[in-house]
């Protein structure tokens, strides 16, 4: 943790996306309820009356 | 003494060092990570009690308990086990993985306290709730399907505990919140990176026990007409499974943090550690999803994208983690020149006399091969009509929950009890016995439940299935694998008290601790990075798991293809 | 350097992975591909899967559609013979309405499940193979149609394992294949 920090623009984007995690938080919830929430809400709306 | 438990001897700053990890500890996570642990411990009591009474019932030659008295026990032993001690000890884990392992301050630690006090009152209430729980109320179990009516007071301690553990979450969300603002262009440590995984997870999952249980509550007060039951089962795993999927978040980064501190492991491949864990915060809590494979309502399309975590992407996780962390052990190892040059000599060298090692190495294996394997098949689709509501079901979360991630825990108190409360372990020789004894017995048990379930379809909560009223047709050709589990579980709540006993005298009547520094961690290591050794020893092991499970997999779909067709 | 609970120093995205550990991701997500194409492959072109159409139906309106079945349907000791090829189960604490019905192997049915009350589990069995079984959950406002073919005549039972209450564990009914 004394050694020198690299600059950040030799940090290559990947690193600075692993870095980045209230995006990748932010991103995976939205994902979740766009996947699971939201696609099967649409199965159960989209059933229709029988009998 | 609970006071002079939890207290520590800080520096005027509220600062420790602990000589063995050379972490900087501030007492304002120290002190909530102890009350958190110390509870979860209380709730690993209550559910082994109760677990004792539900085997000793499912042993049906024993027959324990009524069916009233079985579905009351059964409720108690599902939420102290799956929920308070698994959740309490996840909070301190947060504790730990943040504030500790980043020699933090840990901010609002009095939100700490409101949160540990809500959670405590809410599960006082749930247990309350339970116990008194008259017709026409029915026990909730776990689930609480709805529109069968458990107590208000339940609904209402469901509620208020996951409101709890949301304000005992925010002090480490705050902390990492200053990490990364006061160090912008610092990596956090992977093991603070796991933990804010498994915080995100549990987020999800406590969002999700919001949505379904305040409408539900509501419901069961009049205030709401209706509740849509494939709607509730929808909703409800989202904290059903997401609760176990931050058991799974919190296990693996205690396993990190374990094979480091008392065997010598280091992390292979930041990278591709870190990119597990990133894998399992995107998917990992689509598995909900398995718990309605056999469900009309939900489409094929959305059951098998959301079972497979979005085509296996969180199975990829884990067998990335289950590669890299024997790995980490092997080439750390290695790298320190313990056990010399041999496949498997740095395994066998490892210090599986330390129940803080051995619980840890056999979570890992027996999580593997007993739930990890069992979780993917019943998840699937089309296997999983084979098994849904049977006592495979039981089987495999026991393998997940009960063996791995329970040991892992128990571990991890152990080396709670010397480097937080810096006791002596007493009764060592018991201590080294004891993680081999619960998983082993708890293992036998858990086979026993799939073997019930998978060879004869006996049911799941359901106290007598050898007999049944108005029929000749019982599941009696179950019996011995009953017996079976009803003698491996009890000998496994046996081990689990050794291990309460262990820890509690170690705490009471423990010496002081010496700074004793785990001999592979205070060996030099050579200057070759990590990943330059060897870890063919873990590929073998690797692919031998491979093989067991595509066997497995063989086999469940053969089952499946002989089975009467069914299905559009 | 690579310490778990130490920050990782540098630019740590391009430090070496050991062709060992690559190896092992490539052949995992190998598997993970067989497994999700395996699922799919099974929906389109396997013989068992837990599908078919579903409604929405009141639980009242659910019973009156088993009655009218149950009126037409000839009755014999063993059971009820359904009408045509549909089979209309009722669950309800703590009975499976419909049940015992009797059917021929080798034809394919469309089995209507639903509940009047609260969720169930319709658990079914193959009396002399036990280990031949499949689980689905059967809901109350929702009517699920499940074609079925039974290929091996016998006695085949259903009991519920979803919890439902008191008298759950009392909830059998059987299927006689002829």
């Amino acid at each position: 943790m004394d050694a020198p920090r690299a600059r950040q623009d030799d940090v290559p984007w990947p690193q600075r996306v692993f870095d980045s995690i209230w995006m990748l938080a932010l991103a995976a919830v939205v994902f979740f309820f766009l996947s699971y929430v939201v696609w099967g809400l649409i199965d159960l709306l989209s059933i229709r009356m029988g009998g | 003494m609970a006071i002079g438990l939890l207290e520590g001897s800080y520096g005027p700053d509220g600062f420790r060092t602990c000589e063995v990890t050379g972490l900087k500890i501030h007492r304002s996570a120290e002190v909530p990570a102890k009350m958190f642990g110390l509870t979860a411990v209380v709730a690993l009591i209550l559910g082994g009690i109760a677990a004792l009474l539900v085997a000793l019932t499912r042993w049906e030659a024993v027959g324990l308990l009524q069916p009233t008295q079985f579905y009351k026990y059964l409720s108690l032993h599902a939420w102290n086990l799956l929920i308070f001690w698994m959740v309490f000890m996840e909070v301190a884990i947060l504790y730990v993985g943040g504030p500790m392992v980043l020699g933090r301050k840990m901010p609002g630690s009095k939100l700490a306290r409101l949160g540990w006090t809500v959670m405590v009152v809410s599960a006082v209430l749930i247990e309350y709730a339970i116990w008194t729980t008259t017709y026409p109320d029915q026990q909730p179990l776990l689930t609480s399907y709805a529109p069968l009516k458990s107590s208000p007071l339940f609904y209402l301690g469901v509620n208020t505990f996951i409101l709890g553990t949301v304000v005992s979450a925010l002090p480490f969300f705050a902390c990492i919140w200053q990490e990364k603002n006061e160090h912008p262009g610092r990596t956090l440590p992977l093991v603070s990176f796991g933990a804010f995984v498994t915080g995100i997870i549990a987020v999800e999952a406590l969002l999700g026990g919001l949505i379904t249980y305040v409408p539900t509550f509501l419901w069961r007060i009049g205030v709401v007409g209706h509740i849509d039951a494939s709607w509730y089962r929808q909703m409800y795993w989202i904290i059903g499974h997401g609760s176990q999927q931050i058991n799974l978040a919190a296990m693996i980064t205690v396993w990190y943090f374990m094979t480091h501190l008392t065997a010598g492991a280091e992390v292979v491949s930041e990278k591709v550690s870190r990119g597990a864990f990133i894998l399992y915060l995107f998917f990992i809590n689509l598995g909900a999803a398995h718990h309605l494979m056999a469900d009309p309502a939900v489409s094929a399309g959305w059951r098998m994208w959301n079972t497979s975590y979005a085509m296996y992407g969180a199975v990829l996780a884990s067998l990335i983690h289950a590669f890299a962390i024997p790995a980490g052990l092997e080439a750390g190892r290695r790298r320190r020149g313990l056990g010399g040059d041999s496949w498997f000599g740095w395994l066998k060298t490892a210090p599986w006399h330390d129940p803080g090692f051995s619980a840890t190495a056999l979570s890992i294996i027996l999580f593997g091969f007993l739930g990890g394997i069992t979780g993917v098949l019943m998840g699937q689709m089309q296997l999983n009509t084979m098994r849904h509501n049977t006592l495979a079901v039981p089987g495999h979360f026991h393998g997940t929950v009960a063996v791995g991630t329970t040991l892992a825990f128990m571990g991890l108190v152990y080396y709670v009890v010397r480097l937080l409360f810096r006791k002596e372990w007493v009764l060592d020789r018991l201590a080294r016995l004891q993680p081999y004894l619960y998983g082993i017995a708890m293992s036998i048990a858990a086979m026993a439940m799939m073997e019930a379930g998978i060879v004869y379809g006996v049911p799941r909560r359901d106290p007598i299935t050898t007999s049944i009223p108005g029929t000749s047709f019982s599941f009696s050709a179950a019996s011995p694998m009953l017996e079976v589990l009803g003698i491996a579980a009890s000998v496994a709540v046996l081990a689990g008290a050794i291990f309460v006993l262990v820890t509690v005298a170690s705490l009471l009547f423990g010496e002081e601790a010496e700074a004793r520094v785990p001999v592979p961690l205070a060996i030099e290591r050579s200057d070759r990075s990590v990943h330059g050794f060897s870890m063919r020893g873990t590929l073998a092991m690797g692919l031998f798991f491979l093989v067991v499970f595509a066997l497995f997999y063989g086999m469940d779909w053969m089952w499946l293809s002989r089975l009467w067709t069914f299905g559009t | 350097m690579s310490s778990p609970l130490k920050s990782p120093e540098g630019v740590w995205w391009n430090w070496g992975v050991s062709r060992l550990e690559r190896t092992w991701v490539g052949i995992a997500f190998v598997w993970c591909v067989i497994l999700f194409a395996w699922m799919l492959g099974w929906r389109e072109l396997g013989a068992q899967n837990p599908t078919g159409p579903t409604t929405r139906i009141s639980p009242d309106r659910y019973r009156a559609e088993v009655q009218a079945y149950e009126k037409e349907a000839r009755k014999t000791d063993d059971g009820i013979v359904p009408p045509g090829r549909d089979i209309y189960v009722g669950a309800q604490q703590w009975t499976w309405n419909g049940l015992p019905v009797v059917l021929q192997a080798g034809k394919e049915y469309r089995l209507h499940l639903s509940s009047y009350d609260v969720q169930h589990g319709f658990g079914l069995h193959r009396e002399a193979r036990m280990i031949e079984q499949f689980n689905l959950q059967v809901l109350p406002g929702y009517e699920w149609v499940v074609p079925i073919d039974f290929k091996h005549p016998g006695v085949y039972d259903v009991q519920c394992n979803e919890f439902c209450g008191v008298g759950h564990r009392t909830m059998h009914g059987q299927i006689i294949v002829k």
